[in-house]
């Protein structure tokens, strides 16, 4: 009897293993691939292989390639940013962030300070939180971030996505495409509206407190962990009805760094240093291109270099993958720029 | 709370294993107060007014077993009919008020505007209790069982406010009998692995049914049933068919999760569905079609009637008013009605033609199990049942109207051809996926018409059994309608 009952339970386990793996693999199946890449490429790096961990909104995504920090400083690094995702999102994809790696700084753009709420969109959210492992800081942010009615469709993704079976491509059955290790270069040209401007750094007006408060948090969390924090602002320009606040917004920033401690480069005010031009160097409105982030990116590698001893591992054979992946990014730049019928090859030179 | 929907998905299993784990003494209490808890997730109000139909037939059911005890046999009938007649009375009042006032106080105003009478009905704001009556019949059968000494009156309020309430089947049947259900009650369930898997692969076919099929299918419906103005008549014809799939699935499916349900728990509930639409007249539909609630008219009401004893014309009289009775109990609606009336004069006719029509098969040599004779049967019998359906569906008088019109004068076989078929809310490929999911349902009515699929699959090599749940599993997580954006469609019986 005791025998027979031992088999019904190692026989329900085997099933609900057999049931977990396919359910599973189902579930990243039909998962939408959009911004699957960046956590993709997260977590195929070795753990504790890190140094630099690149995090905030599209301004920080669009804005500094990882394979480019490599190539000219090497610095390892991952740009784990991802569209709309305000500061409490980002503090959980922190600490998602820190079960993997133990990176010795942290670069941080705060765009979203201007942003009063929890969440960017639902949608955006799902960006972040469908590609992040099953763990505590998912779990964190489902309860912490949503609605209790809200909550399942993050918890198990599937229940938004099982009816894009209708839609399944190639690219569904395929691993995502890490060739940018997060980051996403736009490959748009855009002016600013006639007429716009640049705030003077001096000017503010005060951020959203939601943002300002989980701000403090990962700084809280930065400390506590014993890595650096660098708080950025990627440069963006604004659309023609804003009233200029968003900028004001962020340049107050500089008073909270201060108060906290930690410093605040607000690459608004930085252009010059930079050689960056918004007549050409924007994608859109808000984001960078990719001539912006070729150069946001070298600023980025020179302030590095100057200010924090980062090692540099090129030519190490435990981070020849890194080697061997600029090649391919540039190629793949290459093919990008081709296709988007810009100059070709300026992007990686 | 929704059989398929999240919260029941942690509802279920918590409550199972909980039901399992605690003393056998207070099992019935803890399932009572589950079943209280699953009811209240609509609205915690309306479990008062179950408490008060749970209290009034527990009381007529003591006070009929004292009544039982009166020495004098006149007073002793006179007595135990009081309690019956006040139970029935006053749970059927309740009954009326919730469910049919607003519908009755409409045609009182339409009538006396007829006669020149102007008449302002008061608004009446109620909303009609879920599975009211479902738990009041299955309440007044217990009144019924307890009078003709079929059952002793269960003494434990707690116990008997769980057979009322008993949540697999609280709210859209089966309607259990107090014989069968209050009986397994007072017994201890005991935890059996293979009934438990057993129960568990009934509930997944039943989801399949209900999210796969039946929610599907609802979409086409819906598309041509909620706007029949220049609806072409053979959209109707198919949205008609289709909707005989949509309301067994989903009412079927439904049945199976509550059976399944109860089965994890070591409790059996009755067979709601039999394959009905491979039944070969009206009758053998109504064995086949809501078993529990055809059953409860046979018993409670088409018997006393006097039934098929007192002569054919009276058989047939008896019959029409059971199924206007049942047109009435589905829906507060004159086409409720009228489909339970058309189901009372398909039976009548079939009644008096059966004479006529073995005659004529005798003439022609023809046996009734000729195969072309039972297809033409069965066909006729589908033909019939879904014509019906089309009154039972329509919104009203005045659109089944428009709809049976379009499907005699106005087919255009046409206008579903050159892509407008996936015109009607389902695209291609949601249509083939409605098409295929509805084969393996008329794949598996005709092999479980031949004998029980569940036992046989039990006995197939464990593969091959995992691969049957894996599939039934996979098919409802990524072909079911569910998740955001999806209104969880409410199961279609919830309103009776």
């Amino acid at each position: 009897m005791k025998h027979l009952r031992l088999c019904g339970i190692l026989r329900t386990a085997a099933f609900l293993l057999i049931f977990s793996f396919l359910f599973n693999s189902a579930a990243g199946i039909l998962r939408s691939k959009n911004y699957a890449s960046a956590s993709a490429a997260f977590y195929e790096e070795p753990e504790g292989t890190v140094d630099v961990l690149l995090m905030g909104s599209s301004h920080m995504l669009n804005a500094v390639s990882p394979v480019q920090l490599w190539a000219e400083y090497g610095i390892a690094s991952n740009n784990l940013a991802q569209n709309g995702q305000v500061l409490p999102v980002t503090y959980y994809a922190l600490q998602e962030a820190l079960r993997y790696q133990k990176p010795e700084l942290v670069v941080l753009d705060v765009y979203k300070v201007v942003q009063d709420s929890l969440i960017d969109s639902k949608a955006s959210l799902h960006y972040t939180l469908d590609n992040m492992s099953f763990g505590l800081p998912k779990l964190r942010a489902v309860f912490d971030l949503l609605e209790p009615e809200d909550r399942a469709e993050y918890l198990l993704d599937i229940i938004l996505y099982h009816t894009r079976w209708k839609e399944l491509t190639e690219e569904d059955f395929q691993k995502p495409d890490t060739t940018e290790k997060g980051a996403q270069a736009l490959f748009t040209t855009a002016r600013p509206y006639e007429g716009w401007t640049v705030l003077p750094e001096s000017e503010t007006a005060p951020p959203a407190e939601v943002e300002i408060a989980y701000l403090e948090r990962i700084v809280e969390l930065c400390r506590q962990e014993g890595i650096e924090l660098l708080l950025t602002a990627a440069p963006f320009t604004t659309p023609e009805d804003d009233d200029l606040n968003r900028q004001a917004a962020v340049n107050a920033v500089t008073g909270y760094a201060e108060a906290w401690g930690v410093p605040f480069v607000n690459l608004m005010h930085r252009t010059e240093e930079m050689d960056f031009d918004f007549s050409t160097d924007m994608a859109d409105t808000y984001h960078v291109n990719w001539r912006g982030m070729e150069k946001v990116t070298a600023w980025l590698g020179d302030y590095l270099e100057g200010h924090y001893s980062l090692p540099d591992h090129r030519g190490e054979a435990s981070y020849s993958r890194w080697d061997e992946a600029v090649p391919v990014w540039r190629d793949w730049m290459d093919i990008q720029l081709a296709a988007a019928g810009a100059e070709a090859g300026a992007g990686a030179k | 709370m929704l059989f398929n929907s999240l919260d029941f998905l942690i509802f279920f299993p918590i409550v199972t294993l909980l039901y399992f784990i605690i003393p056998r003494k207070v099992r019935y209490l803890f399932l009572l107060a589950a079943s209280y808890y699953f009811y209240m997730c609509w609205n915690p109000r309306y479990a008062l007014l179950m408490l008060l139909s749970t209290a009034i037939t527990y009381f007529s059911g003591l006070l009929i077993s004292r009544a039982n005890r009166i020495p004098d046999p006149r007073a002793r009938e006179r007595r135990r009919r009081l309690w019956v007649w006040l139970s029935f009375g006053s749970n059927l009042a309740i009954l009326c008020v919730f469910k049919y006032l607003t519908f009755f106080l409409e045609n009182l105003t339409r009538v006396l505007d007829l006669a020149g009478v102007a008449f302002q009905a008061p608004a009446i704001d109620l909303l009609l209790p879920v599975g009211i009556s479902f738990y009041t019949f299955q309440a007044l059968g217990y009144t019924m069982d307890v009078y003709r000494g079929d059952i002793d009156a269960e003494p434990n309020f707690f116990r008997y406010a769980l057979f009322v309430s008993f949540f697999p089947q609280l709210v859209a049947g089966p309607i259990e009998r107090s014989g069968s259900l209050l009986r397994q009650l007072r017994e201890h369930q005991r935890f059996d692995g293979l009934q438990a898997r057993a129960g568990l692969v009934r509930m997944g076919w039943g989801l399949f049914q209900k999210m796969v099929i039946a929610d599907r299918l609802a979409i086409l419906v819906g598309a041509v049933y909620n706007n029949p103005a220049g609806q072409p008549g053979s959209a109707v014809a198919l949205a008609t068919v289709i909707f005989c799939f949509q309301i067994y699935c989903d009412f079927g499916g439904y049945s199976n999760i509550a059976i399944g349900a109860a089965q994890v728990m070591g409790v059996r509930l009755m067979d709601n569905f039999r394959q009905p639409f491979l039944a070969r007249s009206i009758q053998d539909f109504w064995r086949r079609w809501h078993i529990s609630l055809s059953t409860w008219f046979r018993d409670y009401l088409y018997f006393p009637l006097g039934g098929s004893r007192k002569g054919t014309g009276r058989a047939i009289a008896n019959n029409m008013a059971v199924f206007l009775v049942s047109g009435l109990w589905h829906g507060a609606g004159w086409h409720f009605i009228l489909w339970g009336g058309l189901h009372g004069l398909y039976q009548g006719v079939g009644r008096l033609t059966l004479p006529a029509r073995r005659r004529i098969r005798g003439a022609l040599g023809i046996s009734e199990e000729n195969p072309v004779c039972r297809l033409a049967a069965w066909a006729f019998t589908f033909s019939l049942v879904a014509f019906a359906f089309l009154l039972f569906r329509a919104n009203s008088m005045s659109d089944a109207a428009l709809l049976i019109r379009a499907l005699f004068l106005d087919f255009r076989p046409e206008a579903l051809l050159g892509g407008g078929l996936y015109e009607l809310g389902l695209d291609r490929q949601d249509f083939a996926a409605a098409a295929v999911s509805v084969l393996v349902l008329i794949l598996s009515d005709l092999l479980q018409e031949r004998r029980p699929m569940g036992p046989v699959l039990e006995r197939q090599p464990l593969v091959l059994r995992w691969t049957v749940y894996l599939l039934l599993i996979f098919a409802v997580l990524i072909f079911g309608i569910y998740g955001p954006g999806y209104d969880a469609a409410a199961f279609i019986y919830f309103a009776f």
